[in-house]
């Protein structure tokens, strides 16, 4: 068991971040949802974690439980359980600051526009994460993928131009 | 989108990434807590309804077989209606529980996918016509009892007790009907999202 909460503990440190802003972009930037769905990855990580087989490294194990908590959370909306956050760091807004700050609104209100599925993988996408690691996770063949990613990537330029013409 | 275009909104997905860093992190110790809840609250929902019904089961039992002493063929029939009814629902649930171990959260996406498509649609053939089929042979079975009854309690307990029986199914079938509104929902949404994940281009 010390075993166990050790490497979750572990796992926690390193790849929370990862798994909230992946959260962020799915819940179209609202931050308080992706502390929850975040909280939710990493309860199913925790029950998931005695039968990790080392068959994928952690970071797409990780990544799998995150696609599939994200895509399976219209049914959690019950036994929601409630995790108290640590104390946040104090950020100073500067004018700059602003300015990114409005440009994430828009990138997150694009990618929120996206489908679900299609959210995922241009996430993913973004995070660098190589094409042959998000077939593997998301379970599809890795052509498939490079059209579809294709596709996306048109649909979100569309959609970030409408967003900026929008905000002026 | 060209390269450099897709440049630029990772530059802002990776700083946006860099922020996440600053944010309040989740206790440990609170969500191992949590996971731990969470293994029981998922336990009960799967084996809780089973034992429930398993309860009510032996309850009618030991009222049928043991204390009450029922004569008419039909009363015999009622009552095995009802416990009937009642224990194939227990194995449906049984049975449930075992299916929806099958989705597993570490998964492909598509495979997770398709598991939870595959319950639901089992949970959809259940809910349909098996459910209907044991509500309504439960509620015939009770009222099979009522000729035998009749001789042994006055008419007012009667009319007391199948009054009561009614209001109690209506209730029943307003909660079913609602658990299965939801689970369609569920089911089609499912669908969709693995018909957008498997479709080719």
């Amino acid at each position: 068991m010390d075993k166990l909460n050790h490497t979750f503990e572990n796992l926690h440190n390193q790849y929370f971040s990862m798994v909230l802003h992946l959260c962020r972009g799915f819940m179209k930037g609202d931050r308080e949802l992706a502390h929850d769905l975040a909280q939710d990855v990493f309860i199913n990580v925790w029950n998931a974690l005695p039968g990790y087989r080392a068959e994928a490294s952690y970071k797409t194990w990780i990544y799998r439980i995150t696609v599939n908590t994200c895509l399976l959370q219209i049914r959690k909306n019950k036994n929601k359980i409630k995790v108290p956050l640590e104390t946040a760091t104090h950020i100073i807004e500067t004018d700059t600051a602003i300015q990114i700050q409005e440009n994430e609104n828009i990138l997150y209100r694009a990618i929120g526009q996206l489908d679900e599925v299609d959210r995922l993988m241009m996430m993913m996408v973004l995070d660098e994460i190589e094409y042959e690691e998000i077939a593997r996770i998301m379970g599809v063949t890795e052509n498939n993928l490079r059209v579809k990613i294709h596709r996306i990537k048109t649909k979100l330029k569309t959609l970030i131009e409408d967003e900026r013409r929008r905000t002026g | 989108m060209k390269d450099e275009e897709l440049d630029d909104v990772a530059t802002l997905w990776q700083h946006a990434k860099t922020k996440s860093h600053e944010q309040p992190k989740v206790n440990v110790t609170a969500l191992i807590q949590a996971g731990e809840a969470r293994k029981k609250s998922t336990l009960a929902a799967h084996y809780g309804n089973a034992a429930v019904l398993a309860v009510t089961v032996l309850v009618l039992v030991f009222y049928f077989y043991f204390l009450y002493n029922f004569q008419d063929v039909l009363s015999k029939i009622g009552y095995n209606l009802m416990i009937g009814g009642l224990t194939i629902r227990i194995i449906i649930e049984l049975f449930s529980a075992w299916r929806s171990r099958k989705i597993k959260i570490e998964d492909t996406a598509s495979a997770s996918l398709q598991n939870s498509v595959a319950f639901f649609q089992f949970r959809k053939r259940i809910h349909g016509p098996v459910t209907m089929f044991i509500f309504v042979a439960y509620f015939i079975g009770f009222y099979m009892l009522t000729p035998e009854f009749y001789r042994h309690i006055s008419l007012i307990w009667l009319v007391l007790m199948d009054t009561s029986a009614l209001i109690v199914a209506a209730v029943l079938v307003y909660f079913i009907r609602r658990g299965i509104r939801q689970e369609l929902h569920d089911l089609e949404k499912m669908v969709e999202l693995q018909r957008s994940l498997v479709q080719p281009e």
